[in-house]
């Protein structure tokens, strides 16, 4: 089998990873004759047409597994064709994107060969080939797999700048229906565990950093060596597969946020792929539900929401017509209007409509002046969606107006709109 | 009295300019800016960085500007649009009388703007870092697929079209990057080289003069079509974040026409097969899920009556680049 051949069968078995992240390892250049670096942010060097990025080269080693998991298109039992790239392969195909500028890097997993010891072996091999033997500079994410022996798995994190273990589904009642080999005590040992390694390098080296600043070390000297995956974890959840509603994995990703504290939780809805197993819904996938649910996480990250108010027991599952931050406005009245000369950046945080850039630069400015609603506008913040929640110099809105029980229709799309959601398939194929 | 002033040479230029009508109390006004042209200078190996104050320039300076003002000034001197140097001028005339903390005031009219012109250039370099696709140039094309990495005469050339005049700014960027590797990166404007020691920029050159295809960009090509997932399609988000005037110059863009016909064939024929092998065991769909009906497409959508999906990002603002991640 050619190399070609194996690209696109091991493409097609990894693409159900979200994950495209390149960001988080800080700076690195290639030093002389080197190639490499990272820019602290990542770069996406194309988009697919299904509106994803491509920053990393994102293939499995190979797509045989013993596992038999039954959301995968890999597990034991589907009829997919199967492939393996030698780790040769695998770095010669990362170094030759690389210097055509098509990539950040790698993300490389694979299917659970032989034993999980033997196959995180192989991942390590690429990432050290490509480190050691090509001084390669560039990003690096491999997969862990919680069941390898932890030493492999720290030698993993020297090499790579991210590490990540899927969760996959929020509950292990879940993971007991479709994932029987999986557990999530184990998940979440290995996240623990990798969580500690990740903390312990970044403190030694800031103490080498001081050190160096001291005089106590000799300064640094050619490409910087990358410290303990310094790019964190991530993990994924698939969406849609089971009944597990939205508090159940929203507050699953909570934990792991402040558990393991992980960078990034990615929501994958789930797709229809070849040969799916008949314990899966046949459905479309859900995007809009992903949509909302990537939405309560910023609302998590970035605004100070807590689970349980963005998904409270009354309503476990995201509101699909509007955004989960105007949701829960909507049942928050009492909160507003807010004063925008006046409310704190938590209040102001909360209003729809308004970003985290929007409330610094509101903060900032009205140091110096008192805001207006077309200031806003400058903002680009849509006045209409904000108007009925804040008070400016010049615009008070009515109780009446926010009391109004008409509030959520008038943000909720109109009915035709909704069409704007309709799965591919459903619009290609005509029938309800 | 009206004053023209003509620059020649980009933001070191209009700096000497800006300071002298300012010692001179010539207010905004009553000036009238020339964009003029932007010199070649010499770059990572001249000794100096343009960006910093000229040595001798603190002798009759009467006043000072915040910092700010000079990372802003620096990205907007990139800027294409004619009005940038009245603008700065206007901005560095305020914060000069009495309006030092100008910059902070994001709702100011004139600030708002001046952050937009750079926000667009910080995007051109970004997407330039992007976007740019370097072609293998040694030797016979066939063969340099096969050969070593690492080859100490790797000479590689890449053909980018940028918006403003942002090639220098990069140049840090792609050295970085790419120290290993022997390279050039031509534009309509200039032209920027490494030879892994020196970075120098030239003269810009025609499309004509840069190398057309890459052995490896079939593979490229490859991993394109199979990373893309058919049975999700979102065609704004997609053309939002990789506008189709670069498609001309990245060999995967031309799949996309086919790729997006093809996927919801591909779709519709996988569920129709999965339906009829196993309707009666599988739960039905709740109505939650239901994505509603089918409809005629819409003038903003792709050309192939793709229905665009929201697109997965923060409740504001870009994600980071991450975002897409």
């Amino acid at each position: 089998m050619d190399v070609r051949t194996k690209l696109a069968i091991l493409a097609d078995a990894a693409k159900y990873d979200a994950s495209c992240a390149s960001s988080g390892a800080g700076g690195r250049t290639s030093g002389p004759g080197g190639i490499g670096s990272t820019t602290g942010t990542g770069i996406c060097h194309s988009y697919t047409p299904d509106g994803r990025c491509i920053s990393l080269l994102k293939i499995l080693l190979t797509n045989v597994c013993v596992f038999d998991c039954a959301y995968c298109v890999n597990r034991r039992s589907s009829d997919v064709r199967r492939a393996r790239f030698t780790v040769e392969e695998v770095v010669r195909l990362t170094l030759d994107f690389y210097k055509r500028n098509y990539i950040e890097g790698l993300f490389l997993s694979s299917g659970i060969i032989r034993t999980p010891d033997y196959t995180m072996e192989e991942l390590v091999r690429v990432a050290r080939t490509l480190r050691e033997t090509h001084g390669f500079q560039g990003y690096i994410h491999l997969k862990t797999i919680p069941e390898a022996d932890p030493v492999i798995v720290d030698e993993a994190g020297r090499w790579a700048d991210r590490l990540s273990i899927n969760v996959e589904l929020p509950t292990q009642d879940d993971l007991d229906r479709l994932a029987p080999e999986k557990k999530l005590v184990q998940i979440e040992g290995t996240m623990g565990r990798m969580k500690r390694r990740i903390d312990q390098s970044r403190w030694e080296g800031a103490d080498a950093r001081r050190a160096r600043e001291a005089g106590r070390l000799p300064r640094f000297s050619g490409p910087k060596r990358p410290g303990f995956a310094p790019g964190g974890q991530s993990t994924q959840m698939i969406v849609g597969a089971t009944a597990a509603n939205d508090a159940d994995i929203l507050g699953r990703a909570d934990r792991l946020y402040r558990g393991p504290r992980l960078r990034r939780v990615y929501y994958s809805a789930f797709s229809p792929i070849p040969s799916s197993s008949e314990r899966l819904p046949l459905a479309a996938p859900s995007l809009m539900r992903e949509h909302r649910l990537y939405q309560a996480d910023w609302l998590m990250r970035f605004y100070g929401f807590d689970v349980d108010e963005i998904a409270p027991d009354e309503a476990p599952d995201l509101d699909l017509e509007i955004d989960p931050k105007l949701a829960w406005a909507l049942r928050n009245r009492h909160r507003f209007p807010v004063d925008v000369n006046g409310a704190e950046r938590e209040a102001l945080l909360r209003v729809p409509g308004m970003g985290v850039r929007s409330v610094q630069r509101i903060l900032a400015s009205r140091r110096w002046r008192r805001i207006r609603l077309d200031d806003l506008a400058r903002l680009r913040i849509q006045v209409d969606k904000v108007a009925p929640f804040v008070i400016t110099d010049d615009h008070n809105p009515s109780l009446r107006r926010l009391d109004d029980l008409d509030l959520r229709r008038r943000f909720a799309p109109v009915p035709a709109q909704l069409d704007l959601f309709a799965a591919a398939t459903s619009a290609a194929s005509g029938h309800l | 009295m009206i004053h023209a002033e003509r620059v020649d040479g980009g933001w070191t230029a209009w700096r000497e300019r800006a300071r002298e009508l300012l010692s001179r109390g010539c207010p905004p006004e009553a000036v009238l800016w020339d964009p003029g042209e932007t010199e070649q200078t010499s770059l990572l190996s001249a000794p100096a960085d343009p960006g910093r104050r000229p040595p001798d320039a603190g002798r009759d300076a009467p006043f000072t500007v915040p910092r700010s003002f000079i990372a802003l000034g620096e990205a907007v001197a990139c800027h294409s649009d004619p009005e940038r140097w009245s603008l700065l001028y206007e901005a560095l005339w305020r914060l000069t009388r009495g309006e030092r903390h100008l910059l902070e005031v994001a709702v100011d009219p004139l600030v708002h703007r001046l952050r937009r012109l750079e926000k667009e250039v910080r995007r051109d370099v970004h997407k330039m870092r992007a976007f740019v696709r370097f072609r293998r140039v040694d030797g016979d094309a066939a063969s340099a697929a096969e050969s070593q990495a690492g080859d100490a005469d790797e000479r590689y050339v890449a053909w980018f079209e940028p918006e403003h005049d942002i090639v220098e700014r990069n140049a840090r960027f792609f050295v970085d990057r790419f120290a290993g590797m022997t390279w050039s990166i031509l534009t309509p404007r200039r032209s920027l080289h490494w030879d892994r020691e020196v970075c120098w920029s030239g003269p810009g050159v025609s499309r004509a003069d840069a190398p057309s295809s890459d052995a490896l960009d079939d593979l490229w090509r490859t991993y394109y079509a199979h990373t893309y997932n058919p049975a999700r399609t979102r065609w704004k988000a997609m053309v939002a974040e990789m506008p189709m005037k670069y498609w001309k110059n990245l060999p995967e863009a031309r799949l996309i026409p086919l790729l997006v016909r093809e996927s919801t064939e591909r779709v519709q024929g996988m569920l129709e097969r999965e339906s009829v092998a196993g309707e009666a065991s599988r739960p039905t769909r709740s109505p939650r899920r239901w994505a509603g009906p089918a409809r005629k497409p819409d003038a903003d959508e792709g050309p192939h009556g793709v229905a665009p999906w929201p697109d997965v990002r923060g409740p504001h603002g870009p994600a980071e680049a991450d975002g897409c991640a």
